[in-house]
């Protein structure tokens, strides 16, 4: 019961500290506070967290959550390859009005005047790939393993969300980037779409079972209901 | 009917005569003001910051338009330079605390279509007239002229 218990919270923290990371760039470009401010107050904080849940709970014989946020970094990683080859693809086709990735270098380290260079571009796409890394985590941790649509469907709503958020409106095309053509949208659905397989790939492929926080939660009121 | 047209003619070619034919392709009454660059593109904007140094005056700040606008896969080559110097700075302000509207003076440098670099500006003493103040008149001319000085380099 302790045991279990033990295990939800820190699945708890897990969640938590992988959802900040992609929403420090919405949060930046709905004006709150610079990128740059935020990653080194709460982007940097949410990794090291991150890792040490992963860390206590490889040394806490967690195996199964250890096992949820590896192959969720791992198969996000994975997803967000998937996600850029069709975004690139659809930014050359002219469905795209410009490089996020880069833009989020040059935000993050606050030389968005200057333009981008080397290192921005690093972290840039760093930002980028640790972000599909953590929406790895949250799915992995959430929905635990499932069939491969289920993985799509939630790609697909962070995709909505990225739509309607300032992360899309801040760049001049309104919402569903309608302002700017439909290539905007069918990219972006596409792109996540693609993520959502990937993944969902990966962790079944990988993984006998990964239980989902719902199942956690109710193996610690079925333990109790028994004691 | 000949002399008429003899006229106009003479008429035409001296209108283009007081446009002027140099390094200066605009000066309009808008207050723009574009300057060829006798330079290639990077060696320019390498030139202005060193004539801005010497001329008493610093670069605040830039905007590499062309890198920022990379991001969007568009492919040129301008910067927005952003100069003046604390003194100026310290007079204007003292005057009218609304002068940051025009100062630091935005200096644009651009390669265009033709290959060709220029410089461009709009006049401070146009940005300033707004303020109605005998002091920012005075300085905003004064601007006018150390960017015509600097520009005027460039051009050779």
């Amino acid at each position: 019961m302790k045991n279990s218990i033990e295990k939800l919270v820190l699945a708890g923290v897990a969640l938590l500290a992988a959802g900040i990371s992609p929403n420090l760039y919405v949060a930046a470009q709905a004006g709150y506070a610079k990128l740059s401010v935020l990653a080194i107050n709460l982007l940097l904080p949410s990794i090291v967290v991150l890792l040490g849940v992963l860390l206590i709970a490889t040394i806490r014989e967690h195996h199964s959550l250890a096992s949820q946020i590896w192959r969720g970094i791992v198969g996000g990683f994975l997803g967000t390859i998937g996600l850029e080859i069709v975004r690139h693809t659809g930014f050359v086709l002219g469905g795209m009005p410009g490089e996020m990735p880069k833009l989020m270098g040059v935000l993050l380290l606050d030389r968005f005047a200057l333009g981008p260079n080397w290192l921005s571009n690093l972290a840039g796409w760093g930002y980028h790939f640790w972000n599909g890394a953590a929406f790895g985590v949250v799915l992995s941790v959430l929905i635990g393993k499932s069939k491969l649509w289920v993985y799509v469907v939630f790609a697909l709503l962070i995709g909505v969300g990225f739509m309607v958020s300032p992360a899309t409106t801040a760049l001049g095309v309104g919402v569903f980037g309608l302002q700017f053509n439909g290539g905007f949208a069918a990219t972006v659905l596409l792109a996540h779409v693609a993520f959502g397989l990937i993944l969902g790939w990966y962790l079944n492929r990988t993984s006998q079972s990964l239980p989902s926080i719902i199942q956690r939660i109710r193996n610690i009121t079925q333990l109790g209901a028994h004691s | 009917m000949e002399h008429i047209q003899r006229s106009f003619t003479i008429l035409i070619i001296l209108m283009l005569g007081t446009l002027g034919i140099g390094n200066t392709v605009h000066a309009q009454n808008s207050g723009l003001v574009t300057v060829r660059s006798g330079q290639e593109y990077d060696q320019t904007v390498e030139s202005l910051r060193q004539m801005v140094s010497k001329n008493d005056m610093m670069v605040m700040s830039e905007i590499n338009q062309g890198k920022i606008l990379s991001m969007t896969g568009l492919h040129l080559k301008a910067t927005s330079l952003f100069i003046g110097n604390p003194t100026i700075g310290n007079k204007l302000f003292s005057a009218d605390r609304g002068v940051g509207v025009a100062v630091p003076v935005r200096v644009n440098i651009y390669e265009a279509k033709d290959g060709h670099t220029y410089v461009s500006y709009v006049k401070p003493s146009q940005q300033l007239a707004p303020f109605s103040n005998e002091q920012i008149t005075k300085i905003g001319q004064q601007l006018d002229q150390n960017l015509n000085n600097l520009t005027a380099m460039l051009a050779k």
